[in-house]
């Protein structure tokens, strides 16, 4: 049998399971055109809770009956972006430090327990967010906690661990340019975020400013973080979620409100002359990265915007690779931040044709006409990837966190089956032609096999007209 | 009929972990084909994998790089999908996300989607492997695409540098330890070598099929048998013989230099024990490698947390036929013949008594429990490691492997490293860019052996890729 599954079909599943997994009274059928059960996003927000802690700081407790793993994930409303040119450079090296050593916490204390129980604790600013975050088992709760806050609160910045993290961050960068599949990221950033955008980091500069700052920066720069209205705690557990709220507010609950500064980043501005950059490098494969603008997280059009993506990469994959092999990697993707930013990454030994049909196939999604059938099997695609990010405990806690970070509600993400199954032709059609436009083009590629035109006719034929 | 396998999670001393007991089920299909099954049903997904016992060891000096150009073509049209256009258009309404990986002793194939579609999936899965129509035009289409992904990997730093290490220690045999292959057999590679691989190592008799997920394991059994029936082992089938790789070199070094290189790095490989002849030697490396990782050891210390290495280490990579150990550091050039001297000096300290300590030891152990605890909250990606087991292993290695490492002490850590490291030949590597060489001395050395070694990866494919 090989006949194609409905809608019902599949949302009579999803009942089941649900229906399995907490043995809900009753299943009932699913709605036309849903591609998630009600009741399986009923259960999701069931089985999430919000709370605060007496100092205000918000607190998701995501239960997953059964296991006996714990994840905690603290995040910070705060990352890259907020950061002056200058002083980018201590986002990671901040968060590298910081779950070194803390005060009643000696090195080589942290690094006993954290064998002892074997804590994976990681920290790490981003573009928007940071996070410190640590696996663990519920048996080792209490241990893990407690060294969790400590890092937290009150990281010692130890002159040895501060230059040691110096000197690997600048390694790290040093080395960037070794693999052409990250440079290249780089290379476009150069021509898609002007200097002094809160986004932008370039690794020449990072060398330079890890030059100027010491550890008095980082100390300040952690200060400034630490505030409750800044912050937003995530556990994933089967522990029941009053011990969670209690224990964590032992030790968060008296951090005191300051004001945390926070810039809100505008669009790049898109200057055709200034959107094309070439690294000159003799490789067997031509590396091009393509970045535009694109709406952010928080706009009405977010999930229609993700849902393009999602066609826009097949359609790009369906072209390049399958029917023409030019290219064994080439996708689309969206980076959905406070500001959206649109993404074409292909490794060719053919660029100039790969180019061409990037152009080709950029200019068939702006005029094409989806059918609803089409749609819906994009659609299907993400009720997988919608239950990946849910599979595993970090997985989950670091879904949530976003969700309450940008919509101050961890539901939100639950609901997003629903805002996908409202999209239609008609949006995708209205948003790609709206946003597939103005591109800037990044490349790595021997100056004798790349033609500066080809790279040229792309962003020129891209251009916005108005 | 069904086996419960109970995967019980020990530890050492009294505390009791293992809570939380998982296993995974197997049955064996009437064609002879093993079905794994391990159930979770945290998401409404499924994850469902095809395994082989082949690779770069099942491939002759005419075939190298073509079972990677099989996994290319698994994902084409077969019987039931005539065409790409059929076969993705299944794979949107199914809401699959596919891929696969073929290395030197294991191919993989995987599909995860949602469990409502298990049948669907498992049918996919038997008609893709059973009936591939492995056309010329499809595979002429394919094959560029397999040069370009040639193509990426050359295009790092590291692409000679692991090509000469490697050929030094398996010589004439180096091909059965690489995947990729070579251009121009990719690039001429024909339908009917394509076919006699799949009478080769694809066949239920050298295969297993893996499901991960949110599937009753009942119905998986009348699924299986029901989608996988049609296909079949030839009459006669007898798994391919593995030929005796060289002995191991006498101690070799070189120095490779190449511009775009930042920090250098430097690495000793040994040789190491076969899982398939020595398991037992298998638990203590690997127990070795995690005490050289503990942040309170001597090593890490002296390493890592000292800023001498921006990251050192000891790898050993569980094989069947072949067994190597790395030993490794990535240092700034400057320091690079000091980390040198510093690590193959360091060996001869880990069999003396108080370098590694019973504590420690125990965190190990520990460590390597929760692991697996670990791994199993992801079953999506399990599956594919139990995958990897299955081929590589068996699973009663897997099984026990718990056990193994429980069992181990500090004097058989000291075995290991007297039996396969201490004052044994090593080739040594030393990648760094020209300049740095430079400025520390140091030449590249490794024109003499890139004739003999390194210049077939220069002959070009097809279009000139």
């Amino acid at each position: 049998m090989n006949s194609r599954l409905n809608f019902c079909q599949l949302g009579a599943f999803f009942t089941a399971t649900v229906w399995m997994l907490v043995s809900l009274p009753t299943a009932s059928a699913l709605a036309v055109n849903q591609l998630v059960a009600d009741e399986s996003i009923n259960l999701q927000k069931s089985m999430t809770s919000k709370h605060h802690l007496r100092n205000g700081l918000p607190v998701i407790v995501r239960s997953i009956p059964d296991s006996d793993i714990v994840h905690l994930s603290v995040n910070f409303a705060s990352g890259l972006k907020d950061l002056p040119p200058g002083r980018k450079v201590l986002n990671e090296w901040m968060w590298g430090v910081m779950p070194l050593a803390a005060r009643g916490y000696p090195k080589k204390k942290v690094y006993e327990i954290s064998e002892k129980f074997s804590l994976e604790m990681a920290c790490g600013g981003g573009i928007e967010t940071s996070t410190c975050a640590v696996g663990s088992l519920n048996e080792y709760w209490t241990q893990t906690l407690q060294l969790a806050a400590a890092v937290i609160k009150d990281p010692a910045f130890t002159k040895e661990d501060v230059e040691l993290t110096r000197q690997r961050i600048e390694a790290q960068l040093k080395d960037l340019p070794s693999d052409p599949g990250d440079y290249v990221n780089e290379v476009v950033n150069s021509v898609f975020y002007p200097v002094g955008h809160p986004y932008r980091l370039n690794h020449d500069e990072a060398l330079q400013e890890l030059k100027k700052l010491g550890r008095q920066d980082l100390v300040q720069f952690h200060r400034s973080l630490l505030s409750p209205d800044n912050m937003a705690i995530v556990v994933v557990t089967s522990m029941p979620a009053v011990k969670v709220v209690a224990d964590l507010d032992k030790v968060f609950g008296a951090i005191k409100t300051k004001r945390v500064k926070h810039v809100y980043p505008k669009m790049p501005q898109f200057v055709e002359n200034q959107a094309y950059s070439l690294s000159d490098r003799e490789l067997p494969t031509a590396y091009i990265r393509i970045k535009f603008n694109a709406p952010g997280i928080r706009e009405g059009s977010a999930t229609a915007l993700r849902l393009l993506f999602e066609i826009l990469s097949e359609e790009l994959g369906e072209e390049i690779r399958t029917k023409r092999s030019l290219s064994y990697a080439v996708h689309a993707f969206l980076i959905d931040y406070s500001l959206g930013i649109g993404v074409i990454n292909a490794s060719t030994s053919k660029p100039e044709e790969t180019l061409k049909a990037i152009r080709e196939v950029v200019d068939r999604v702006k005029a094409k006409d989806y059918s609803a059938e089409e749609l819906l099997e994009y659609k299907r695609g993400f009720v997988t990837s919608y239950y990946l990010t849910q599979e595993t405990h970090a997985a989950m806690a670091a879904t949530l966190g976003a969700s309450e970070f940008f919509f101050g509600d961890a539901n939100e993400y639950y609901d997003m089956p629903r805002q996908l199954e409202r999209v239609t032709p008609a949006e995708i059609k209205s948003l790609a032609q709206k946003w597939l436009t103005n591109f800037r083009v990044g490349v790595i590629a021997g100056r004798n096999q790349f033609k500066d035109e080809w790279a040229r006719e792309l962003i020129q034929s891209t251009a916005s007209k108005s | 009929m069904w086996r419960l396998i109970a995967l019980l999670l020990t530890l050492s001393g009294s505390q009791a972990l293992a809570k939380e007991v998982k296993s995974y089920t197997t049955h064996t299909l009437s064609t002879g084909l093993p079905v794994i099954g391990f159930e979770s049903h945290k998401v409404p997904l499924v994850t469902i994998v095809l395994a082989a016992k082949a690779g770069a060891m099942t491939e002759s000096e005419q075939t190298n790089g073509l079972t990677h150009l099989w996994e290319h073509m698994f994902f084409k049209g077969n019987a039931r999908l005539p065409d790409q256009e059929a076969f993705n258009k299944r794979i949107r309404q199914l809401g699959i996300s596919y891929n696969g990986d073929t290395s030197a002793e294991k191919v993989r194939y995987f599909i995860t989607l949602p469990s409502v579609f298990l049948e669907d999936g498992l049918q996919f899965m038997a008609d893709a492997i059973a009936t591939p129509l492995l056309e010329q035009k499809e595979m002429e289409r394919e094959r560029r695409v397999v040069l370009n992904e040639y193509e990426r990997n050359a295009a790092q730093p590291s692409f000679d540098y692991s090509n000469l290490m490697r050929n030094i220690i398996y010589g004439k045999l180096g091909y059965r330890r690489d995947p990729l292959g070579l251009r121009p057999i990719i690039a001429n590679a024909s339908r009917d070598q394509l076919l006699a691989i799949k009478d080769q190592v694809f066949v239920p008799a050298n295969c297993s099929l893996l499901v991960g997920g949110d599937f009753n394991p009942d119905d998986l059994a009348k699924l299986a048998e029901k989608h996988f029936s049609q296909w079949k082992t030839p009459d006669g089938w007898k798994p391919l013989e593995h030929p005796e790789f060289q002995p191991f070199p006498t101690t070799t070094s070189f120095v490779m230099t190449r511009p775009i290189v930042q920090n250098a790095r430097v690495q000793f490989t040994f040789k190491g024990p076969k899982v398939s002849q020595q398991a037992e030697e298998t638990y203590a490396l690997d127990v070795l490698a995690n005490l050289l990782e503990h942040r309170n050891g001597r090593f890490y210390h002296k390493f890592v947390d000292s800023g001498l290495t921006y990251g050192a280490g000891l790898g050993y990579f569980t094989q069947a036929q072949a067994g190597e150990v790395d030993f490794y550091a990535m240092s700034t050039s400057s320091r690079v013949q000091e980390v040198q001297k510093l690590l193959i000096d360091e060996i001869k300290l880990w069999s003396k008594p108080g370098y590694f300590t019973v504590p420690q030891l125990n965190d190990v152990k520990r460590k390597m429990t929760i692991a697996r605890k670990r791994e199993q909250n992801a079953p999506t990606e399990f599956i594919k490691e139990l995958a990897f087991w299955w081929a590589v292993t068996g699973m009663s290695y897997y099984d026990g492997y718990l056990d193994g490492i429980q069992k181990v002490t500090i004097a058989d850590v000291q075995r290991v490293v007297k039996t396969w490291l201490e004052g044994k030949s090593y080739v040594q590597g030393v990648l760094l860019s020209p300049e740095d060489a430079k400025a520390v001395g140091l030449q590249d050395n490794t024109a003499p052996l890139a004739a003999k070694y390194l210049d077939m990866y220069k002959q070009s494919g097809a279009d000139g890729a």
